[in-house]
């Protein structure tokens, strides 16, 4: 697994990729900074945590979207699949090499508070709390990039699905969908599942916690299960590959 | 062969995948139901903004009839519905007796109608407390002040202890009958503190016999009668608090009973005249920053680096010969670079310069005495009394964020009722604070993280792929 990991970290700066990708989150991290805290002199980030959510959305499909579907174009996924390391451990590899891409883009945004302490005094641990949850958040959207990637051999489709999946999981939390005043009657049952459904997949409505500086199990097993089950999908469906 | 063992992998692989998402939505649904009845929540916010304090939870535990808090929305989500929902939580989970649900105004006025409530008065977010036929009002735009406090907890857990037989809310009376100026502001922010505010004509009406009750007297234009002097004597003895605050811009020149009684019995003597600090003068204003005292009441103030305010006030002094049983101490005063005019007729006319027959600082602006009183039986009480020279340390200024008036003013009164007054839930501190930087500072830290930054990145990326282009 190491060997993979640190191949696929290499890749990352050996290409553009890399370079694109943290610059433009730290761009538009900073941008959000600069705006809502330094221009409002306000020291909480709960504001800012709320909006940079968002940049995942459009930063981190570049992230994911070649992991498999570029070595399964260039037919390099053979010598992979046959080399005699476990699908899990090429999984893994590549997972924690984007993870720690997007660690590097994430712990770069944590100057923030060491220039807040310079002309105020913000509350750390509520910011670190924050960023905890940012970085949850990062890695599920990370895994269901890298999902993506394993089931397609296009990368801009990799991309396109990732980008329209997490826009999607993002936003349904805003559209107040009331299934339950919709079914009424003997359907009344699944109006209040999908109104629960809909508040579970709702990536927003599990984030704000975290923005808030407060730390709860649900949301932090939410985003580590939803993790968890993309890494196993991928493992099923490079498995299967492998074995056909 | 092959293709029985190539179904069956497939119909296992399958198998797999729906078990494990049915596992991972069945571990998620049971940790959130579990999130309803316990709280799983660690809260790092400063203050513990979304856990009950020690008080609400006495008066949560004794809610033994079901109680249901309606929330007033218009089906959209916000940041400040989804912090009071966060608190409101921390009830549900706290005693199952208690339930929230969201009424949507738009789809269902007819369910807030049913209330005396004018739905117009009704700011969304605000809440219906009702348990049986009984039901309390809490408006979401008290919520949070503008100095950055967060009442929700406060107003909630004291409309909560009002369906509690046997806890009755701690009493403030202003009193009437004297052309007092009642402070809304005051007003608001003792409702809002959990207390009971209530209004006295003096002459018709007792004075509460209660400890650890409270009598303010706002700023009077007339005169007490001696019967009224009588009635504020015999309830101090018995233990009362009584705040007084004169103020020069109101008049009330002719209280001789009211302030030779504060001479004579208390040792506080009232001046006529107007003092100017004008070292700490608020630019463009009458407002003045005071110097805090020694007493506890402003302890927590002095800590926090927070500064009290005052307008145009009348002096106060310590009569030369002070009762045996009082004790006077000084709560706020100006600068030694005060000094007092005679008359208010300077401060109309703009002429506020220092005079050669001015009386020099420093000035006490609030006193604080206290005395003490036995009865036959020995039973020892102790009355207290605040002077204030100013009316407006504890009126306009109390909402004005540059100062800590707020503070000092529920501080004064809970030092005043002193531990009785327990069902007073603090006001916290909401998350974040203010940064002081200037435009160029500003602008450097824009450069440096917008362009700079992100441009070195994408720079070192471009040569990376150069070098592996032309290699």
């Amino acid at each position: 697994m190491t060997a993979i990991y640190k191949r696929e970290l290499r890749s990352y700066f050996k290409n553009p990729v890399g370079y694109i990708f943290l610059s433009a989150f730290i761009f538009f991290a900073s941008l959000m900074f600069v705006f809502i805290n330094l221009n409002s002199q306000q020291t909480s980030l709960s504001g800012f945590f709320s909006n940079v959510s968002l940049i995942f959305v459009f930063v981190i499909p570049v992230l994911t979207m070649r992991l498999f579907s570029e070595e399964r174009k260039s037919k390099t996924d053979q010598l992979l699949l046959t080399a005699p390391v476990r699908v899990t451990d090429i999984v893994f590899g590549k997972f924690l090499a984007a993870a720690t891409v997007l660690l590097i883009g994430v712990v770069a945004t944590m100057l923030f508070i060491p220039i807040m302490e310079r002309y105020g005094t913000p509350d750390v641990t509520e910011s670190l709390v924050g960023y905890f949850g940012l970085l949850l958040m990062g890695l599920l959207f990370v895994s269901l990039g890298m999902f993506m990637s394993s089931i397609t051999e296009s990368q801009v489709i990799a991309a396109v699905s990732t980008l329209v999946i997490i826009f999607f999981l993002w936003f349904i939390g805003g559209l107040s969908l009331q299934f339950s005043e919709m079914l009424t009657g003997w359907l009344s049952w699944l109006g209040k599942f999908l109104d629960w459904l809909l508040d579970f997949i709702s990536i927003n409505n599990r984030f704000y916690d975290f923005t808030l500086g407060t730390l709860n199990l649900v949301p932090v097993f939410y985003f580590v299960s939803l993790t968890g089950l993309f890494v196993f999908l991928t493992i099923r469906v490079i498995e299967r590959r492998r074995w056909k | 062969m092959k293709n029985k063992k190539a179904w069956r992998y497939s119909l296992n692989s399958k198998a797999f995948i729906i078990g494990a998402v049915v596992i991972v939505l069945l571990l998620n649904a049971i940790l959130i139901a579990l999130n309803d009845k316990i709280s799983l929540e660690i809260d790092f916010t400063k203050d513990q903004i979304f856990a009950l304090t020690e008080e609400s939870k006495e008066i949560v535990d004794q809610i033994d009839a079901d109680t249901e808090i309606l929330m007033l929305t218009t089906g959209t989500e916000s940041e400040t519905l989804s912090m009071v929902q966060n608190v409101l939580e921390e009830y549900t989970q706290r005693n199952s007796k208690i339930t929230v649900r969201e009424v949507d105004v738009i789809k269902n006025p007819a369910e807030v109608q049913a209330y005396a409530y004018e739905l117009a008065d009704m700011a969304i977010g605000s809440l219906i407390i009702r348990q049986g036929e009984r039901y309390e009002f809490v408006n979401s735009q008290d919520f949070f002040s503008q100095n950055g406090y967060s009442y929700v907890e406060r107003m909630v857990t004291t409309k909560l202890a009002s369906f509690i037989d046997g806890i009755t809310l701690s009493e403030i009376t202003f009193t009437t009958g004297h052309g007092e100026q009642i402070s809304s502001n005051a007003t608001k922010i003792l409702e809002m503190g959990g207390y009971s505010v209530k209004q006295l004509d003096m002459l018709t009406g007792e004075l509460p016999a209660e400890a650890n009750s409270l009598v303010i007297i706002s700023s009077p234009q007339t005169d007490f009668s001696p019967e009224e002097i009588d009635k504020l004597d015999a309830y101090l003895d018995k233990g009362g608090n009584v705040q007084i605050y004169f103020d020069p811009l109101y008049g009330g020149a002719g209280l001789i009973n009211l302030e030779s009684y504060l001479t004579e019995d208390w040792g506080v003597i009232r001046n006529n005249d107007v003092i100017f600090d004008r070292g700490n003068m608020i630019e463009n204003s009458n407002f003045m920053l005071a110097e805090l005292g020694e007493h506890e009441m402003v302890e927590p103030i002095a800590e926090s680096q927070k500064r009290a305010g005052y307008g145009p006030a009348n002096s106060l002094d310590r009569a030369v010969e002070i009762p045996p049983s009082v004790e006077i101490s000084t709560v706020l005063s100006t600068t030694d670079e005060a000094y007092a005019k005679g008359s208010l007729e300077s401060l109309k006319e703009g002429d506020v310069a220092k005079a050669p027959d001015d009386a020099e600082g420093p000035f006490d602006v609030m006193l604080v005495a206290e005395r003490q009183t036995s009865n036959v039986e020995n039973e020892v009480f102790t009355g207290r009394l605040v002077v204030g020279g100013s009316v407006l340390i504890f009126d306009q200024l109390t909402t004005d964020t540059r100062f800590a008036n707020e503070d000092l003013l529920l501080n004064s009164v809970s030092w005043m009722k002193g531990a009785s007054a327990s069902i007073t839930v603090r006001a916290k501190a909401l998350p974040g604070g203010k940064m002081v930087l200037s435009k160029t500072q500003f602008w450097t830290w824009f450069v440096i993280l917008v362009a700079v930054v992100p441009l070195a990145i994408l720079g070192a990326g471009i040569v990376v792929f150069m070098k592996r282009r032309y290699k």
